[in-house]
């Protein structure tokens, strides 16, 4: 089922009353995102089921639904009906292939409700089948008939309509921003320091996770910190710093171009030379790497993660750390969409090595590391976060094991999945990004005159 | 016409069909077009693809292998011996005698690639998550191969079984592309896409020396 089973659920309801022209622009959307990659990758399972394993919710729940290749399959059964001649030979348990409401229930259940995108069943796959741009490539397909489940949906409509997933009206994140330059001021001694706003021709264009500035603004301070120690040119503009792109997650290339290209317009306004996405794993998997897909267009500029760039300063001497001041022992959780999937492992393995006294590293770590479980929009999927929750205790268990107090993470929206863990699980850590840990850790120096 | 050229006439034509739908298939999936990536590269795809087909192999590089290291251990023989199959087919098809060491050579490959592959069709049986997961291609495709070595390996026994070793080997390759079989190909394919994918995003090879 596509939710808790509650019959009078309106979205159950509208997939039920699916129209045929409705399953036909659908099928009609899935032959459009089809290309030699994706083709050869849909012929190619070859049912091993060794990817099983590599799936956070198979694992917790045991439910063959969540197998990365039975959702594989959900995929390919569509192809094979549809697409080739050769159809009908490895039919299974997905049924016949048709895309009625019957598979159109499969595919929400399984691909929205039992996948973060996480990338692991890739990684995994015996034959390197990329299962989860094929299981996107499905969410894509049900977005063009407007059935991204609700929650997720309103989130990208929020962003689209508001200009950031939290609908931070401009005023209220010019006000946040001007108070936080008073704080910086205050914390560094300095009454020169403050957070620039739509400064022209920076270095640097700075984005964030709205939940930033609306419920964690000290995590932008201590960016705010760290940019100020290394007397960095940077800026965030006024209008679009929403560094997320649920778009990614809800499968609407179009609302996630959109968002996207906000990006890269202010970039231009402003003249910045680098846009650095803020510590957000999709956000920089979104604006990094697939943007430019969804824009069909080269980058003008660099796009970096602030994990980059924080890496330089200490590399290059621009900024001091003072470890002695984080004893606690300390863990990192790696956000599949900026490791797995993104390229960004040893970086903030160095950062932290030089910021703290005693860290880590969970098992399995890096591109082999575990789902939170919040990504792939679930954290905005209400109706799956029973699973959510319950998936989550393999990450769980895995910071136990570590004994660290103090988990650190690039990514918003694995703080907020882990905070619900460690809730759920008693785990009594505190959850931190890499930028609040290196700003405890900052030795600011008085800057001259 | 001797039943032995007959035979001889009709592999080659397998073959041939199944070479040529195979060539139709990798084609066809071009007919969906090419998307260019726009994306700057972080890491070199041909590095991925070097990895892919090397390191990327090992149990210890993958997960999936080394918490299966039996299935894993027995797909390798299992291939192992159905490329052993093939060579002994064709010197069977030339009339190549083999000298007696290589001979035994051949049955031991055969012998441990048999073993694998009902192995491997058991744990499908079995394992309630693996039964759900196949469908008929899975075990006929699994049954086909294990005749094909099972009859290979009888051949290098008798002459008796010289005729039905190349009948099952005709069945098998007109059976390939159209089921997983076919991954014989495909397998080259995806994983080189897999190289580029994780390989231009700097994922893999491991960049642990990079910072
Ligand atoms: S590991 Fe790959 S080939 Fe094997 S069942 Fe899973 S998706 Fe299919
Ligand atoms: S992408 Fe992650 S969550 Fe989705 S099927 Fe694969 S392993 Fe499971």
């Amino acid at each position: 089922m596509a939710s808790d089973k509650d019959p009078k659920d309106p979205y159950l309801e509208r997939i039920r009353q699916l129209k045929p022209g409705q399953l036909e622009s659908a099928l009609a959307s899935f032959k459009r995102l089809l290309d030699h990659k994706t083709v050869a990758n849909l012929q190619s399972c070859v049912n091993c089921g060794l990817c099983a394993d590599s799936c956070h919710y198979f694992l917790v729940t045991g439910e063959t639904e969540a197998i990365p290749a039975y959702k594989l399959k959900l995929v390919t059964s569509v192809f094979r009906k549809l697409l080739s001649l050769l159809g009908g030979l490895a039919r299974g348990s997905e049924g016949d292939g048709a895309l009625d409401s019957q598979m159109v229930e499969k595919w929400i259940d399984s691909l929205y409700g039992r996948c973060t995108l996480c990338g692991r069943c890739t990684l995994n796959c015996t034959m390197g089948i990329n299962i989860t741009r094929l299981i996107r490539i499905a969410r894509t397909t049900l977005a063009s008939i407007d059935l991204v489940p609700p929650g997720l949906q309103s989130t990208v409509t929020t962003a689209v309509e508001k200009g950031n997933n939290m609908g931070i009206p401009r005023e209220e994140w010019l006000d946040t921003l001007q108070w936080l330059s008073e704080e910086l001021q205050m914390e560094v001694g300095d009454h020169k320091a403050h957070l620039p706003v739509d400064k022209p021709g920076t270095k640097l264009l700075y984005t964030v996770n709205p939940r930033e500035p609306k419920f964690f603004p000290l995590s932008l301070l201590a960016t705010a910190k760290i940019f100020y120690a290394a007397s960095e040119s940077w800026t965030v503009s006024s209008d679009y710093y929403d560094v997320t792109n649920y778009g990614l997650y809800s499968g609407d290339d179009g609302a996630a171009g959109l968002l996207s290209s906000r990006l890269r317009e202010s970039m231009v306004e402003l003249g910045a030379k680098t846009l650095i996405l803020g510590e957000c794993g999709h956000g920089y998997n979104s604006n990094r790497w697939e943007a430019p897909e969804w824009l069909v267009a080269e980058d003008k500029f660099q796009v970096k993660s602030i994990i980059q760039i924080i890496f330089d300063y200490i590399r290059q001497g621009h900024i001091k750390l003072d470890p002695s001041r984080i004893q606690k022992r300390v863990t990192l959780h790696d956000p599949c969409n900026l490791v797995r999937l993104g390229g960004i492992i040893e970086e903030q393995r160095f950062i932290l090595r030089n910021a703290v006294t005693d860290f880590v590293e969970m098992s399995p770590n890096r591109e082999k590391n575990y789902c939170c479980g919040g990504g792939g929009g679930q954290l905005s999927m209400t109706r799956y976060a029973k699973r959510r929750l319950e998936t989550g205790r393999i990450k769980a268990d895995q910071i136990r094991k570590t004994g660290a107090k103090i988990v650190v993470t690039p990514c918003h929206n694995c703080i907020d999945q882990l905070s619900e863990l460690n809730r759920e699980y008693d785990l009594k850590v505190e959850i931190k990004t890499v930028s609040e840990v290196v700003a405890d850790a900052l030795v600011i120096e008085k800057k001259e005159k | 016409m001797s039943l032995f050229a007959v035979l001889k006439l009709g592999v080659l034509a397998s073959v041939l069909f199944c070479l040529v739908v195979l060539t139709v298939m990798l084609l066809q999936t071009f007919t969906f077009g090419r998307r260019p990536t726009y994306a700057h590269p972080q890491g070199s795809s041909f590095a991925g693809i070097v990895y892919a087909f090397g390191l990327g192999m090992l149990p210890w590089e993958k997960e999936s292998a080394a918490q299966h290291i039996w299935t894993y251990a027995g797909g390798i023989l299992y291939h192992a011996g159905i490329l052993m199959a093939m060579l002994f087919l064709a010197t069977v098809l030339l009339r190549i005698s083999l000298p007696a060491t290589l001979l035994q050579a051949v049955r031991i490959l055969l012998i441990i690639g048999v073993v694998s592959g009902v192995a491997l069709l058991i744990k499908r049986i079995l394992q309630p998550h693996m039964r759900f997961l196949s469908g008929g291609d899975d075990y006929l495709a699994n049954v086909l191969v294990d005749l094909l070595l099972l009859l290979a390996l009888t051949a290098t026994f008798t002459e008796t079984m010289l005729v039905p070793f190349p009948v099952i080997a005709i069945i098998t390759f007109i059976y390939i592309p159209f089921g997983k079989l076919r991954h014989c190909v495909f397998y080259f394919y995806t994983r080189v896409l897999f190289g580029v994918f994780f390989g231009r995003r700097g994922v893999l090879p491991h960049p642990s020396k990079k910072a």
